[in-house]
């Protein structure tokens, strides 16, 4: 028999990692609270689980029951747990905009694209998974050999977190869905910060690349050119998207989740970026 | 020489395994057994259209949130005609002291409420909510708002409701919130505020310039991304704030600094599309 001295560190490392990828991952219970606030029960309120909505989503974001179980995979239509949340998330970017042709930053279908797991032009096809850390909010994955992924992160789940309603989660699709973009492209993430505008720290900033709201048709945002003239960052396409939530919504989306959703869009375009913007997002009249 | 084989034989070893167990999850998710019904759904119903008085605080709170865009004007209308109520204004700032940041999409509902009421009694309770002592910056906290955006995301729309009261004490307010606020988000907000208050007018932006820091001049050029606005108009808007302002034109990202790799390396599924909404 060897000796255990015969082995070398190479091997002790390639056992470790044999032993870690065979053992089995014991399922992590969510720990992300069990509660909602307002603006997810007044979303919730529109649709109340509409089942064929639910049955559609987890194949188009590619939410599998290995990876959300026990994060209310098996208890969908519990909008206390995080994979309804998801789903109210996905309702809002599925049905949120009312394809307003002359004046909408962006189509549906151009964030969907981002927001959904498949192959798009956007970018490869992805998947999501659900994580406990607090650390992030989500973050985009590029993985290879494999598929890419999105991990969502505890706060995007969290009640009391502020990012934890429905129109930041659905920006977040649309930011992270963006990062997909860049990786498909080969373009880098965020810039460090503070910079210029940008009040935010390491890897809290990007540019804007300003553009008309009549610059692209619906079904082109993921065109770009390297002059800039047509080009997005992860938080320009989470901007315009929440935005239009504020200004370009269906009717009936209700008024805390547009609300939110201006008043996040006008802080991101205060200091998320390096370079001033030249709007700002809705009116300021208080109603 | 040897111990890199053994390197390369490790690595190879590793990436064989990885490709091996996403080949495997990749097919338990093209296999994936759907979501299941809960025993008990949540179900909410929209809440009941209600008058705005001392009594019904909450409730009113309740139906303003959750209504839609076409009940915006009712909701106005119902708010205005509580603008005297003294009693009311009382329990709506306490009602946004307690839940504060705990829950953001409410307290916005809440001030922009006090601030469609427009009683100018609101002043000083919205300076102080203005003026909230801000938290550190958190650092590394990808894609996410931080504690210190909830504030400034409440001190902001205080800000907006501060301005819509057009008494020269809440001008005096804002102007002051534009040259010294320890927050760019807040100054943002009450620059765009005041000028929206004040009609766009030259006499505005004139009184803006005298106060706002001189790095942020930009900021009264800025245009505002309205429901129904014109394409064309907001579009030439925007180019101007462009010609006049360059440095705050992005610069060319350039070409991507490796091959772009197009092609997915795995199956793909086939999109479907999401099923139709009900009206």
């Amino acid at each position: 028999m060897k000796s255990i001295k015969n082995i070398n560190s190479y091997q002790i490392l390639l056992m470790s990692i044999t032993i870690l990828l065979l053992t089995p991952i014991q399922e992590i219970k969510a720990q992300c609270g069990n509660s909602t606030n307002q603006a997810e029960r007044d979303l919730w309120a529109t649709h109340n689980c509409w089942w064929d909505f639910v049955l559609w989503q987890y194949k188009a974001y590619r939410m599998s029951s290995g990876d959300w179980n026990g994060w209310g995979f098996q208890d969908a239509c519990n909008i206390n747990r995080p994979y309804p949340k998801a789903v109210n998330a996905s309702y809002l970017l599925t049905y949120g905009l009312n394809e307003n042709l002359s004046f909408q930053w962006h189509g549906t279908i151009d964030y969907r694209r981002a927001g959904e797991a498949w192959s798009s032009p956007n970018h490869n096809q992805m998947h999501y998974i659900p994580s406990t850390s607090t650390a992030w909010l989500a973050l985009a994955q590029k993985r290879w050999p494999g598929e890419d992924r999105t991990q969502m992160g505890c706060l995007l789940f969290q009640a009391t977190s502020g990012n934890g309603n429905p129109a930041s989660r659905a920006g977040d699709y649309v930011h992270e869905g963006w990062h997909h973009w860049q990786y498909k492209r080969n373009y880098s993430g965020h810039m460090d910060g503070p910079i210029g505008a940008c009040t935010l720290g390491a890897g809290g900033c990007d540019w804007y690349y300003w553009h008309g709201v009549g610059a692209y048709a619906f079904g082109e945002m993921h065109k770009y050119t390297t002059d800039g003239q047509f080009f997005h960052s992860p938080n320009q396409a989470q901007v315009e998207f929440l935005c239009d939530v504020a200004e370009s919504s269906n009717s009936f989306v209700p008024a805390s989740v547009r609300t939110i959703a201006r008043s996040e869009a006008n802080q991101r375009l205060a200091n998320r970026f390096r370079n001033a913007v030249g709007y700002r997002c809705g009116d300021p009249r208080p109603w | 020489m040897k111990s890199t084989y053994k390197i390369i034989l490790c690595l190879s070893f590793f990436m064989f395994i990885m490709a091996c167990d996403d080949k495997k999850k990749q097919e338990v998710q093209d296999n994936n057994p759907p979501p299941k019904q809960s025993e008990n759904p949540t179900t909410y119903q929209k809440a009941e259209r209600t008058e705005l008085t001392s009594t019904t605080v909450k409730e009113f709170i309740q139906w303003s949130s959750g209504s839609d865009l076409k009940e915006r004007e009712e909701v106005r209308r119902e708010i205005t005609k509580a603008s005297k109520d003294e009693e009311v204004l009382k329990l709506l700032f306490e009602e946004f002291e307690r839940v504060y940041i705990e829950d953001v999409g409410y307290s916005l509902i809440v001030l922009s409420i006090i601030g469609e009421l427009k009683n100018p009694a609101a002043l000083p309770q919205l300076e102080k909510i203005i003026y909230k002592e801000l938290p550190e910056q958190e650092e590394k906290f990808h894609s996410g708002l931080t504690k210190r955006d909830f504030v400034e995301m409440l001190s902001s729309k205080a800000v907006e409701c501060a301005a819509y009261l057009k008494t020269k004490a809440s001008n005096r307010s804002v102007l002051n919130a534009v040259a010294q606020h320890p927050s760019n988000a807040v100054r943002s907000s009450a620059i765009d505020a005041y000028l929206f208050n004040n009609d766009d007018s030259e006499e505005a932006k004139k009184a803006l310039r005298e106060v706002v820091q001189e790095n942020e001049l930009h900021l009264i050029d800025r245009v505002r991304f309205l429901r129904n606005s014109n394409e064309e108009e907001f579009d030439r808007n925007l180019s101007l704030y462009y010609k006049a302002h360059p440095d705050q034109v992005a610069p060319e990202p350039g070409p991507p600094t490796e091959e772009s790799r197009e092609k997915d390396s795995i199956k793909v599924v086939r999109p479907i599309q999401p099923p139709k909404r009900k009206q």
